[in-house]
């Protein structure tokens, strides 16, 4: 029986995490569209939490097994390509739309998170490479 | 960064997937190291020298040697 090569269980592990993507976007679909917002608030986040936890274990076993170039190559576009993509967003929205929109308010939410994670990873990364200074 | 990597995978008559398998890495980081368009981390340096049984300085050349005399 041949041997499972590195390629072909990284194209199986992408496909998984492609296809529980999907299926956590749709879970998370129906589970915000149980009653009205906020009623069954302690089955929803929960349920949300659980599912994103899940989904995040998923792709990290992807990530572990990717080489250091490839990763380079995906932090690299995630960080630069991410935070341009958003800014040239915020920018257009701001033009575009009343600055304090629901739209605009979201947006600018969503990238302050985003920045409050990336801060925390950040801070990690920089205590876990504490040595000794002399 | 400037290597010798094409001319010794070729020298076991490996192909750039054979070499990726081996080494468990992506046959782009493969295709990438040997076109000097990607440099590679230190540990897959190191894990390719060791698979060909070189020393790492000569399967890349280090470009802040100086020159012997």
């Amino acid at each position: 029986m041949s041997k499972i090569t590195y390629q072909t269980r990284m194209r199986w592990l992408a496909v998984l995490c492609a296809a529980a993507t999907i299926i956590y976007g749709i879970s998370v679909g129906y589970l915000t569209r149980l009653g009205g917002p906020g009623e069954y608030f302690w089955i929803v986040f929960p349920a949300l939490l659980v599912l994103s936890l899940g989904l995040f274990a998923l792709v990290w076993q992807w990530w572990e097994r990717l080489d250091d170039v490839q990763k380079g190559g995906h932090l690299t576009s995630w960080y630069w390509g991410g935070c341009a993509g958003a800014f040239v967003f915020i920018v257009w929205l701001i033009a575009a739309r009343e600055q304090h929109s629901d739209f605009g308010l979201g947006a600018a939410t969503m990238f302050g998170i985003q920045f409050v994670g990336f801060a925390l990873v950040w801070l990690v990364w920089k205590v876990r490479g504490l040595g000794a200074s002399e | 960064m400037k290597n010798r990597l094409r001319e010794e995978r070729k020298a076991r008559g490996l192909n750039q997937s054979d070499l990726a398998d081996a080494l468990e890495i992506s046959r782009q980081t493969v295709i990438a190291i040997e076109a000097n368009k990607y440099d590679p981390s230190l540990p897959i340096a190191f894990r390719m020298a060791a698979f060909f049984d070189v020393p790492v300085e000569e399967l890349f050349f280090n470009p802040w040697k100086k020159p012997a005399d």
